[in-house]
């Protein structure tokens, strides 16, 4: 199978939790063929070698290899766009700052507010917002 | 969102943020001994990082204020801006009590529940971020956190026997699904070839089958042992805990290690051994370690605790390198209690000496502190060790430190008992204890001082009502016929009467809820197949009962 022809995003954070809901809500884009997760920078490049991505959701502090590492990597080699999601990097924040250096294609904190359906829903759209955004691009 | 989905995000959100409380209180737990690596500050950092993720994704508004200062606080740590000194580590392990205690009311609600603890919590957390809290103010709150301290390590029991998810390796469940799908087709076969037996050799054949099939049995009731064990882990936890709570309110330097804390325990096990082990330890630190100013050669107090298993069995050691147990102490107060006569004290071995301070009633108020007294002595020690099939013993040298010595028996042993299914609630009676069951009218009895009494080994021995020991009301109206039943411990004997019939079980028992545990008599309960509660008669502190009255 070529995965090239596919629109296919990958989902980077040490938590499943937040890899579960990451992936709720590019799921309600309906534009992807394939979500794929990772638990760490290290395992996120070792899957952008496998195959090709169009979006990186990519959470910044992990172990083994954080998102900055990761993102230094990634835009050594690859072309997907990176969506830098985390609370670390809030505007104005030295991370925010490093990683638009570094060439991160958005930023974003985390979504959630799960007990709160309007406020989920909010979170929620600004990501599918931004991403829909970077696909155009 | 649908339910579906949020039921996981639940489960998923209860399983990472305790792992992430567990992993930074183990390291803050560690930091007492030795300075801890960058990578553990990291790790901690990482912890308090993802618990404000967590709390901030669920939507726990008010928590995540809080998981937010704690993170805070350990950024400031990672730079070097903040000690992690006994002052912000109290403060960040009680923050993780606080946390725990929010997220199992909240998951269990369903929403953010805050528990009372929050506020000063939280106020602690910001006065040490904003650097500011005066000497004084720093020695108050100390007292007040010690309170919260000596409260937070038994809810934190209760979170040990609450938890209600378990780890299990996928191979092991795997192998389960396998073996049980091999007992089904099995057991089909079994009955097709009873439908067919005609001849000798079918005969032959389905009992080759029922053969197998009673192994298999054995096999899959193996694994599902093996899925109730699990780590000592959380109980080595709170362990920790009781000891560098104890030895600060004792105000004695220890030193606590830990070997072997990735052994595994039937989880009933270990539930029945928190108790007790916090006991022992509390024990050695306030009675065993000497004050700090008397241990000038000795150093500071060193406490070792080591899981082992040998074979089936779990092996626990514990010693301290305090003063020791002092033999003649011991033997002069057992002389005053009566519990051994003056002339044979010589005959003792030193290890019968030591093991008279497991006899009831030994601990006396001369050694209830408030720290290791709480109303339990080491007799309870060695019943709840006794329950589960154990061995205590303990080894001494004076100055030089105490050793203990647990064995627990590593299987579950199912005990076989007959259930008194005519009481208004059932109690089941081990049936080790019990020398015989007969009618009353087949019992020669004498009326000694007003109780009536039957003769057994040439002594008399009065008949207790069973309904009144257990304050039930009495059933002999129901036309029941009269039962003796004669209880025997080692060269004692207690006989109670019953009205009703009772059946023959084999039987797994719990240890009984906090709300039974009241219930003077209770041991252990279990639920039989109906959904009925049955109790196990104590018959052990029956017989204590039984010296106590005489």
């Amino acid at each position: 199978m070529n995965l090239d022809a596919n629109r296919n995003v990958l989902i980077v954070d040490d938590s499943k939790l937040m890899r579960m809901m990451l992936k709720k809500i590019v799921e309600e884009l309906n534009m992807f063929d394939l979500i794929e997760e990772a638990e760490n920078g290290k395992i996120a490049l070792e899957k952008l070698d496998n195959s090709k991505f169009e979006i990186i959701l990519l959470d910044i502090e992990m172990p083994i290899m954080n998102g900055v590492e990761a993102l230094r990597e990634i835009r050594l080699h690859h072309k997907a766009k990176v969506i830098i999601v985390s609370s670390l990097a809030q505007i104005g924040s030295t991370y925010s700052a490093e990683v638009k250096k570094l060439g991160a294609d958005g930023i974003i904190d985390k979504p959630g507010g799960a007990l709160d359906p309007t406020l989920a829903q909010k979170k929620g759209e600004d990501l599918k917002n931004l991403i829909n955004q970077l696909v155009k691009n | 969102m649908n339910d579906e989905f949020l039921d996981e995000i639940w489960a998923q959100f209860e399983s990472e943020a305790l792992e992430h409380c567990k992993n930074s209180e183990d390291l803050l737990l560690d930091s007492v001994n030795k300075d801890l690596s960058k990578a553990e500050i990291d790790s901690i950092f990482r912890s308090f990082h993802s618990l404000k993720g967590l709390t901030g994704s669920i939507g726990l508004s008010e928590t995540v204020t809080l998981t937010h200062l704690a993170e805070d606080l350990i950024s400031e740590s990672r730079k070097g801006k903040i000690i992690l000194d006994d002052n912000l580590r109290t403060a960040l392990l009680n923050f993780t009590d606080v946390l725990k205690a929010i997220l199992q009311k909240s998951i269990k609600e369903r929403k953010e529940v805050i528990t009372k603890n929050f506020g000063s919590c939280k106020s602690v957390l910001e006065e040490i971020l904003q650097g500011k809290p005066s000497k004084i103010k720093q020695k108050n709150r100390n007292e007040t956190f010690d309170d919260s301290l000596v409260s937070e390590p038994l809810s934190n029991l209760d979170s040990l026997e609450e938890e209600r998810f378990t780890q299990v390796s996928s191979a092991s469940l795997d192998d389960l699904f396998q073996k049980s799908g091999t007992l089904i087709s099995r057991a089909n076969a079994l009955k097709r070839a009873f439908e067919q037996v005609n001849t000798m050799a079918e005969n032959d054949y389905a009992n080759v089958i029922l053969e197998k099939l009673v192994n298999d049995i054995q096999i899959v009731n193996g694994r599902i042992t093996d899925l109730r064990l699990i780590s000592v882990n959380d109980l080595v936890r709170r362990l920790k805990r009781a000891a560098i709570d104890t030895s600060k309110s004792l105000k004695k330097k220890i030193q606590f290690n830990v070997k072997g804390d990735n052994e595994r325990a039937d989880r009933s096990i270990i539930r029945a051994l928190a108790d007790p082990l916090m006991h022992m330890i509390r024990n050695s630190i306030d009675h065993g370690i000497e004050e700090d100013k008397d241990r000038p050669k000795k150093g500071i107090g060193k406490i070792n605790l080591s899981f082992q298993k040998e074979g089936d069995n779990l092996v626990i050691k514990l010693s301290d390198d305090g003063r020791g147990l002092d033999k003649d102490k011991i033997l002069k107060k057992a002389i005053e209690k009566k519990f051994i006569s003056k002339s044979n004290p010589k005959e003792l071995e030193e290890r019968d000496i030591y093991s008279l301070i497991f006899k009831p009633g030994f601990s006396t108020a001369e050694n209830v502190s408030s720290t290791s007294g709480r109303g339990v002595g080491m007799d309870v020690v060695e019943k709840n060790i006794a329950m589960l099939g154990g061995k205590i013993e303990i080894f001494s040298e004076k100055n030089k430190g105490t050793n203990i010595s647990v064995l627990i028996p590593g299987a579950v042993s199912t005990e076989e008992c007959i259930i008194l299914k005519d009481l208004p609630t059932f109690y089941a009676v081990p049936s080790r204890s019990i020398q015989w069951v007969k009618n009353k009218s087949d019992l020669e009895t004498d009326i000694v001082t007003g109780t009536e009494h039957i003769r057994y080994n040439k002594s008399q021995i009065p008949i207790q009502d069973l309904s009144k020991l257990l304050s039930l009301p009495t059933n002999n109206s129901k036309g029941f016929v009269e039962k003796i039943i004669l209880l025997s411990l080692s060269d004692k004997a207690i006989a109670i009467n019953y009205f009703g019939d009772f059946v023959y079980d084999e039987i797994v028992f719990d240890q009984p809820d906090k709300l039974i545990s009241n219930l003077p008599f209770v041991s252990g309960t279990t639920v039989d197949d109906d959904r009925n509660i049955i109790f196990r008669l104590n018959v052990e502190r029956l017989f204590d009962y039984d010296n106590q009255a005489a």
